[in-house]
């Protein structure tokens, strides 16, 4: 029982990280040609994005951080859970709707936890394009190889949704952890340290 | 149309181009529903997927073509990296009076199938982006789709292979700048494929 509780909560940081990751991936390119039409123009506007996506990329690399520090069982991950519990009280809550719903075509600030929650959600939704994409294949012509691979994402799908809905921690200590975070790698870069996820962020 | 409407109330309040998650937005209290209904579509053939496996969609339309500002809103909500290159982007700045019949369009993703008609995707390497910027390389947007400027367009035309280039004579030369065309290509030279 414990060690399927243990493969179970190791699944789901693998799937948390996997999010992370890819999330990751696409904030960076959306960043590259931000950036490259920001050199272009020079326009407040595409300014503005550069830095939304920025900030955006640090959080989110600072809570792929501690998905990698709860994986691997980091000395250092009781100090910072203590701090985020210490310190969240400081945090004011935002009210925030999503940026598909805000009215400018500006990108705004998100909450750390809002950033977190929409990489597990665009995880969820490529795992389910994947699924649409298999399984319409699957009823045009059946096999067991791809009615396996069907039921493996749609394991998943479920684990991403559980992930999303009841394994992150409250947003005020999300918000914590990620600032910590953020500027611990702030200070590791300019002590020339290498950075987490470094491969993903920086490509 | 009717049979469209038949099939569910939710395709009809739907854009012409939208995302799994835009539908779980409609249907919030069953997404896994929302599956369902587009595998439903899918298979129907009301609703096509953009570039599977990404979970971006559009909606078939018998007599109602996808307009110009539908296939950049689409391939936009697939491919974060989008620009436009080639022979595409020379007719859109109104630098070449010979039209593309295809979107020719670069993107860092390797995975290239698009069931969009009239498009064509290529493959760059992430230094690309990087020298595109290095360059200042972009000349605004169509329809939100950023477009490289002329001299990139030659200088990139040259370096990769593949993309679909007007005549000569079409393109106004008098409007491109010899030295930018230079140091554009100066850019991208270490790119070339070997």
């Amino acid at each position: 029982m414990g060690t399927q509780q243990g493969a179970g909560k190791w699944r789901q940081q693998e799937l948390g990280l996997e999010a992370v990751e890819t999330r990751l991936q696409a904030l960076q390119e959306y960043l590259a040609v931000y950036r490259a039409s920001f050199a272009s123009s020079g326009s407040a506007d595409s300014h503005a994005r550069v830095r939304v996506l920025r900030r955006d990329v640090s959080r989110l690399r600072a809570w792929g951080w501690y998905l990698i520090a709860c994986r691997d069982g980091a000395r250092w991950l009781a100090v910072v859970q203590w701090l985020a519990r210490v310190f969240s009280v400081l945090v004011v809550p935002q009210r925030h709707r999503s940026r598909r719903q805000q009215r400018t075509r500006t990108m705004r600030h998100l909450s750390s936890y809002s950033l977190v929650e929409r990489a597990y959600a665009a995880q969820e939704d490529d795992i389910q394009g994947r699924l649409l994409t298999l399984r319409l294949a699957q009823r045009q012509n059946p096999n067991d190889l791809r009615a396996r691979e069907i039921k493996r994402l749609e394991r998943q799908v479920d684990e991403v949704v559980l992930l999303r809905l009841a394994g992150l921690p409250e947003a005020r200590q999300l918000t914590v952890i990620c600032h910590l975070l953020t500027w611990t790698m702030a200070l590791r870069s300019c002590l020339g340290l290498r950075l987490p996820l470094a491969d993903v962020a920086d490509r | 149309m009717q049979a469209v409407t038949m099939l569910s109330p939710a395709l009809d309040s739907l854009p012409r181009v939208f995302t799994l998650s835009d539908l779980k937005q409609l249907q919030p209290e069953e997404s896994g529903g929302a599956l369902d209904t587009v595998l439903r579509w899918l298979e129907a053939g009301v609703v096509k997927q953009v570039a599977p496996p990404r979970p971006v969609f559009y909606k078939v339309v018998l007599g109602e073509p996808l307009t110009d500002e539908d296939r950049c809103r689409a391939l936009l909500r697939a491919f974060p990296s989008l620009v436009m290159v080639a022979g595409s982007a020379l007719w859109r700045q109104g630098l070449s009076r010979q039209q593309d019949s295809v979107l020719e369009c670069c993107v860092a993703e390797t995975e290239l199938s698009c069931h969009l008609p009239d498009v064509r995707l290529h493959w760059r390497p992430p230094a690309w982006w990087s020298a595109i910027r290095r360059a200042g390389g972009m000349a605004g947007d169509y329809h939100g789709v950023p477009m490289l400027n002329a001299e990139l367009v030659l200088a990139d035309a040259s370096t990769f292979s593949g993309v679909w280039m007007p005549d000569r004579e079409s393109v106004d030369w008098d409007r491109l700048s010899t030295a930018r065309l230079s140091e554009a290509s100066d850019y991208l030279r270490e790119l070339r494929p070997r």
